[in-house]
């Protein structure tokens, strides 16, 4: 039977001679153009298909073997294992099919790089499709080297002649291959499952070691869901094939880790049965075989008596023995893994991924069952601070501190693990206690005298009885938290460390505190952005950019020196200002480095990267020569408004830069003498008014006619990791 | 070869393929529309999944109509622009690539 339906194959063989060695071309060079491929493949298409447009779809119809349009090949080895139906899938990631079928066949073929091209020179026809065919199972073999000796076959006894059978000579190249692999190491050339399965976990550990984190985090998460465990079937699935299958069909052809990938996905990954590259295709684990969900892949995983398959779209296995998708958390470990190095790979983010608990979680959410509901116009969240003695600088601050979306989600959700055991001196968790006081249900007001001995000792300049000024309040308290941050995060690896291999990261733990513009800590993933300022030569037009992070961005609101003396009127002509190219004049020259002279130049300062928090700060203290001055001019300011005029790559399409205003800091008085006060959104629409300890409710149009000192936006929408 | 097979290869080969993916499964998940054919899924099992009978393959049919029509309009639109891009800007190069 199985000669019969190879005839035709062979013949395939001969008419398209170029084919199959194009294929091996392209896969040779990896670095070959797709237009090469495309181009190749059209020829192939022209010469081949319009000839015998179903036979390519029969064979693999009869035998999920597809070695033209394939470098996938499978062997259908019933006989090889016990259970009789098993079929050992390999997968050879680009080909060097041939060498092995050489020496296997006992052609007397060298197994080197040029038999690649005997393939498609056959001369008995049916030895070489066995050779091919014989090639795959030789790769299974080698692969499931271990499988076949746990069956306790005899190694290498060959049971019929090569060319006489497939099934034989099939039988007989999984033995013989799994003879060489005791013997000889896998041929460097020869692209098999071996090798994908090395780049993947070459890669996999390579990640691991740039992220230390995610390997604990993976761990936490592998032992919350480790009662995922998929179906029977896919245990003892598991069992017979170990996960290496799944880990590589995965990695290449559902997230492709790496540009082989992704052309090998490219070329290979569409329906056996109609040639789609569908919306959602299966790849069956048990043989090569790819096809549409519905009919296509059910109708091959009846017919093989195969049981999982692999949605490649979104990795979710699927056994058709119980009609389900099924949830294996080893295989997830592996697929997240996967995920993750196309992510770095294509260096895009992460993508959206539904929260699963940890153990920890899952027990806290447990042990409390109450749950605290929200509704609208409840007071909760919402606490009045006592003035400790000319302390409003310090309550406004706090107040859009706390109402700041991104900064109570952290604290809420119990981010901050203080690495050392003098937790009363970390302001950051000083700023966790305040946020579980601020949401206690109790109404009285606050007293914030820790905090603010935390600040004047970490922050000198600010203490002391006298006002202060609330900008400087607020960025001091950045700084502090970002040093915080750091430092307990330091004490945290290094108390892991010292447990595990000693105090290795010492030295980058070190070095990231001094470089805020890469470090992750909370404070920098929400209010740090990049400044681009570009200084262009007036004499040769060279541009010399350089970047800087921000917490703020402080505009000025007097007169201009240019432009007429224009005074801004508004939030958006205070940044068309700010982002304006300004000429540095006769008595600033810069030495340019491609006139290598010093130059007139003009300097223009743009956005290159937004944090989700923007802070502007209006500079209303004018501190000249001649004299101090408050300037109360009114700025107009808007509720929400798009930044992206405002950014280096206007371009940049990929980005969402619209921001809306949550709390607006206000300064009644001179300036010497004054006193501040607070907006801030509690919920969407509801603004309060805080004053020290007194919350009035506000409304919108009381915000946005305030004089406005600093002004808090928030990104509306978030970018993922 | 079709000229949407050459595309699918194309945006494969590129990585814009995984990344249109992406972007489409963030906007879903960001207007709601996954937790609305969550909700949905729900309430048709409460209905008929009594018994072991009801399988993922019903639910999905029957579910699938539904969810294509809670599927935004914007998202349908930013999506459709964000392929346009991709292809105009990579035109020349599907061309050479068509050629023979």
């Amino acid at each position: 039977m199985r000669l019969g339906t190879l005839s035709p194959y062979s013949h395939e063989f001969k008419k398209s001679e170029n084919r199959p060695s194009s294929y091996l071309i392209s896969f040779r060079s990896q670095s070959a153009k797709v237009a090469k491929i495309r181009r190749k493949q059209r020829k192939c298409d022209k010469a081949f298909v319009p000839s015998q447009p179903c036979t390519k779809r029969t064979k693999t119809k009869e035998n999920s073997v597809d070695s033209n349009t394939s470098v996938l090949s499978s062997a259908s080895s019933s006989s090889t294992y016990s259970s009789g139906s098993a079929v050992v899938a390999g997968i050879g990631v680009g080909v060097g099919n041939n060498k092995r079928p050489g020496a296997g066949v006992g052609r007397g073929t060298a197994a080197n790089e040029t038999v690649a091209s005997s393939a498609p020179t056959p001369t008995p026809a049916t030895t070489t499709t066995t050779g091919a065919l014989t090639s795959a199972a030789g790769r299974c073999a080698a692969f499931f080297g271990e499988a076949v000796a746990r069956g306790g076959r005899g190694g290498g006894a060959g049971v019929g002649g090569a060319g006489e059978s497939a099934t034989k000579a099939k039988k007989e190249e999984e033995q013989l291959t799994k003879g060489q692999s005791q013997k000889s190491p896998l041929n460097a050339a020869d692209f098999s499952i071996v090798r994908s399965l090395r780049t993947v976990e070459k890669l996999a550990t390579e990640l691991d070691a740039n992220v230390s984190a995610t390997a604990s985090s993976t761990a936490d998460a592998s032992s919350a869901v480790m009662s995922e465990t998929g179906c029977r079937h896919y245990q003892s699935y598991v069992k017979e094939h170990s996960y290496d299958t799944f880990r590589v069909i995965d990695a290449y052809f559902a997230a492709c880790v790496n540009r082989d990938a992704r052309e090998k996905k490219a070329i290979h990954c569409n329906c056996f049965e109609c040639g789609s590259y569908g919306i959602q295709l299966y790849a069956c684990l048990h043989c090569i075989y790819f096809g549409c969900r519905g009919a296509h892949i059910t109708s091959h995983l009846r017919a093989k008596k195969h049981n999982v398959a692999l949605e490649l779209s979104h990795g979710t296995l699927y056994c058709y023995a119980c009609r389900d998708f099924i949830y294996d958390a080893r295989s997830r470990e592996y697929a997240l893994i996967n995920r993750k190095l196309e992510a770095k790979d294509l260096q895009k983010s992460l993508g959206w991924q539904p929260w699963i608990p940890t153990a920890k979680e899952t027990n806290l959410l447990l042990a409390n069952a109450r749950r605290r509901l929200v509704r609208p116009n409840q007071t909760i969240g919402l606490r009045g601070l006592l003035n400790l003695g000319a302390t409003c600088f310090m309550n406004c601050i706090v107040q859009a501190l706390v109402h700041t979306p991104l900064l109570s989600d952290y604290f809420m959700s119990d981010r901050h693990d203080c690495g050392s055991k003098s937790s009363h001196k970390c302001l950051v968790c000083e700023v966790s206690r305040l946020f579980q006081e601020f949401y206690s249900g109790s109404r009285s007001p606050l007293s914030l005298h820790r905090l603010l001995h935390l600040i004047w000792n970490h922050a000198k300049h600010l203490a002391g009885y006298e006002q202060q000024d609330a900008h400087e309040f607020f960025i001091a308290t950045l700084d502090v938290l970002h040093r915080h941050c750091v430092k307990a995060k330091a004490e945290h690896e290094n108390k892991s460390n010292s447990s595990s291999s000693g105090s290795g990261t010492n030295s980058s733990s070190s070095s990231s505190s001094h470089c805020y513009g890469q470090c992750n800590c909370i404070i920098d993933q929400i209010f740090t952005g990049m400044l681009q300022s570009d200084v262009v030569c007036q004499a040769c037009n060279g541009v010399s950019t350089t970047f800087d992070p921000f917490w703020d961005i402080s505009l000025d609101l007097g007169e201009t020196t240019t432009h007429g003396g224009v005074t801004p009127k508004t939030l958006i002509d205070c940044l068309e200002r700010y982002t304006r190219a300004e000429h540095l004049g006769s008595a600033a020259k810069i030495k340019c480095s491609t006139c290598k002279s010093y130059q007139e130049s003009t300097k223009q300062f743009s956005l290159r990267t937004l944090p989700s928090v923007v802070s502007f700060h209006l500079k209303r203290f004018e501190h000249s020569a001649l004299i101090d001055r408050k300037i109360s001019s009114f700025i107009q300011f808007p509720v929400e408004f798009d930044m992206t005029p405002f950014m280096s790559e206007k371009k940049n399409a990929y980005g969402d830069f619209r921001f809306s205003l949550y709390a607006v800091v206000n300064h009644v008085g001179t300036i010497d003498t004054g006193h501040y006060t607070a907006y801030v959104r509690h919920q969407k629409d509801t603004w309060v008014k805080c004053d020290d300890h007194v919350i009035t409710m506000a409304s919108l149009k009381q915000v946005l006619d305030s004089e406005g000192y600093l002004l808090f936006y928030h990104k509306n929408v978030l970018e993922y990791e | 070869m079709t000229v949407s097979n050459t595309v699918d290869q194309y945006t494969v080969l590129s990585g814009d393929r995984s990344k249109i993916k992406d972007l489409l499964c963030n906007r879903l998940t960001e207007c709601g529309w996954r937790d609305e054919v969550r909700l949905l899924c729900r309430t048709i099992l409460l209905e008929k999944g009594t018994g072991n009978s009801f399988t993922v393959e019903q639910l999905i049919t029957e579910v699938t109509p539904k969810a294509r029509t809670l599927v935004p309009d914007a998202v349908k639109k930013e999506l459709l622009m964000k392929i346009r891009t991709i292809l105009t800007e990579n035109e020349s190069e599907i061309e050479d690539a068509e050629e023979p």
